[in-house]
């Protein structure tokens, strides 16, 4: 009997689990740890922020689910790595130690046959002095930080309708963010929500980015091909923005959030402040690097860790400049090359580099988007993997060919709501493949232009709001579920 | 004598309905061809 233990139960790792239970039935056990004990659908954290949402409309407990699917689940988070095993047993084995009310502090070891790292990001609020809830400005990276920043627009809107003008700056905290389209879809959102309560007036808003230029979306911005020729993903946002009244400032890394203030530097040597009313900055991200030893004890985490805390993987990471940055840098099995029975999947793996040109201060600050992992390449990732090591169990081959899912031949589809409403509401819809561009097979853009497409429109939030349900449903492996495309 | 007051104000608001209605359908259309695009990505090789 074979033991899977997944990491982490977000879109890649859940994903993960579920597609290797399915396929491998009760004959092995697969084995969740996840500090987490609800599932959370994160893209609809946006409309929880601005209040169109509760909480438990984005959210589910885990335990049920993995009961009923034959799935052993620890709440707990995952403290060490021992991938040669200890002084008893050379099985690979992963230190935890429980999160859940009842054994809280307790550890316990976990040995495995496969490990699958879908830890997700450390949000790294700590890197910008003030940034964040225990801070100076509020976030929507989880359902909780959204609930909270709902509470704090509200307030905003009150002192509007009392007739005072307010300011609200939503952006990214630190020059070296992802996320970019969240913190867009948050900007828009607010912008919606502010008309429909009929304070647009009183407000001034402000989207502060680390991108070089609108639409970039830390994946290089895009190309689409329309029926009138072409238009280039800032082109398309300049005209969304100016047509919103939204003001932004570019090229941004944020130093400090004091109270009511953000202070930032550009890549041309300003130094300025904004005052704010209301402030969403989101973080930066880090991986969760795990203590690893050896059988003898000795420290190895630098095998398997970059320097960012993402596991490493098969991917080429020897510092090269942009120019030389090539789509082959990129990995396509997620398998550690120094113990192939570990992957890394989704945010938990370690990026070749970022996809977009990155540039710096004059002092030295990153101003530089790192390169996004959404749902549908960590969901595909996570499903994937969980097929190799299904070939490698049944057919009793450690070392079966792995499944492949490169970012660089895969596409992507995002859907960035710009206001929430069944017949008020809108969303951009964005289709990109690949999604790390190849201007060896692309040579003009980088993308497939066939592929690479953009709308905004009213259906494209009838869209986003069918995906929360389709994705709650299958995430909570109700009949049928495996139908429903990553 | 036809009140014409009010039959204009009937005919715009039945304008407004229309095209109200006809923006909704073509939404319609475009929210079945945006579900095929994303499912032929879904499609892909990788």
């Amino acid at each position: 009997m074979a033991r899977i233990v997944v990491l982490g139960a977000g879109v890649a790792g859940h994903t993960a689990a579920m597609h290797a239970k399915r396929r491998l039935g009760r004959a092995h056990e697969v084995i969740v740890v996840s500090p987490n004990a609800n599932w959370n659908w994160i893209p609809s954290n946006i409309w929880v922020g601005v209040g169109k949402m509760t909480a438990k409309q984005v959210t589910f407990p885990l335990a049920p689910v993995y009961k009923r699917l034959g799935i052993e689940y620890h709440q707990a988070k995952a403290v060490g790595l021992l991938p040669e095993g200890d002084a008893t047993d050379a099985t690979g084995a992963v230190d935890i130690e429980y999160t859940d009310a009842d054994r809280r502090g307790q550890p316990a070891r976990l040995r495995y046959d496969y490990l699958i790292n879908a830890t997700g990001p450390k949000l790294r609020f700590d890197l910008t002095p003030g940034l964040g809830p225990d801070g100076h400005s509020v976030s929507v990276c989880t359902s909780g930080h959204a609930t909270q920043a709902s509470a704090a627009l509200d307030e905003v809107i009150a002192r509007m309708k009392a007739g005072r003008r307010q300011t609200l700056v939503v952006g990214m905290g630190h020059g070296a963010c992802t996320c970019e389209g969240a913190a867009f879809e948050y900007v828009f959102n607010v912008d919606h929500v502010l008309r429909e309560q009929g304070v647009r007036e009183l407000a001034d808003v402000i989207y502060l980015t680390n991108e070089h230029e609108l639409g970039d979306f830390g994946v290089g911005g895009m190309v689409f091909s329309q029926k009138s020729g072409q238009v280039t993903s800032e082109q398309w946002m300049q005209s969304l923005f100016t047509e919103r009244g939204i003001r932004v400032i570019l090229q941004a890394h944020v130093t400090e959030v004091a109270e009511g203030v953000v202070h930032y530097e550009q890549i041309d040597g300003t130094v300025a402040q904004q005052a704010f009313d209301f402030a969403m900055l989101l973080p930066p991200f880090r991986g969760v690097a795990l203590p690893t030893v050896d059988r003898a004890g000795t420290d190895i985490a630098d095998k398997l860790f970059a320097a960012n805390g993402f596991m490493k993987v098969d991917a080429d990471y020897a510092a090269k400049p942009y120019e030389e940055w090539s789509a082959k840098d990129w990995p396509r099995t997620y398998e550690s090359p120094v113990f192939p029975n570990v992957f890394a999947v989704g945010i938990a793996f370690a990026p070749p580099h970022a996809i977009s040109r990155p540039y710096q201060t004059p002092s030295g600050a990153p101003v530089a988007p790192a390169p996004p992992r959404t749902g549908m390449p960590s969901g595909t990732q996570g499903k994937v993997v969980a097929q190799t090591v299904v070939d490698r169990i049944k057919h009793n081959n450690p070392t079966a060919p792995a499944r492949t899912a490169s970012m660089t031949a895969m596409g992507a589809a995002c859907i960035a709501s710009i206001g929430a409403g069944l017949r008020t509401g809108a969303a951009a819809t964005i289709t990109m493949s690949p999604i790390v561009p190849d201007r060896e097979h692309f040579p003009e853009t980088g993308r497939d232009p066939k592929s690479t497409f953009g709308e905004i429109g009213l259906a494209g939030h009838w869209l986003k709001r069918l995906l929360h349900t389709l994705f709650i449903y299958k995430a909570k492996a109700r009949p049928g579920w495996w139908l429903i495309p990553e | 004598m036809p009140n014409t007051s009010m039959q204009q104000t009937s005919t715009a608001t039945s304008a407004k309905e229309a095209r109200r209605r006809s923006g909704l359908v073509r939404q319609a259309f475009r929210f079945v061809v945006l579900n095929l695009k994303i499912l032929r990505l879904t499609r892909q090789h990788h």
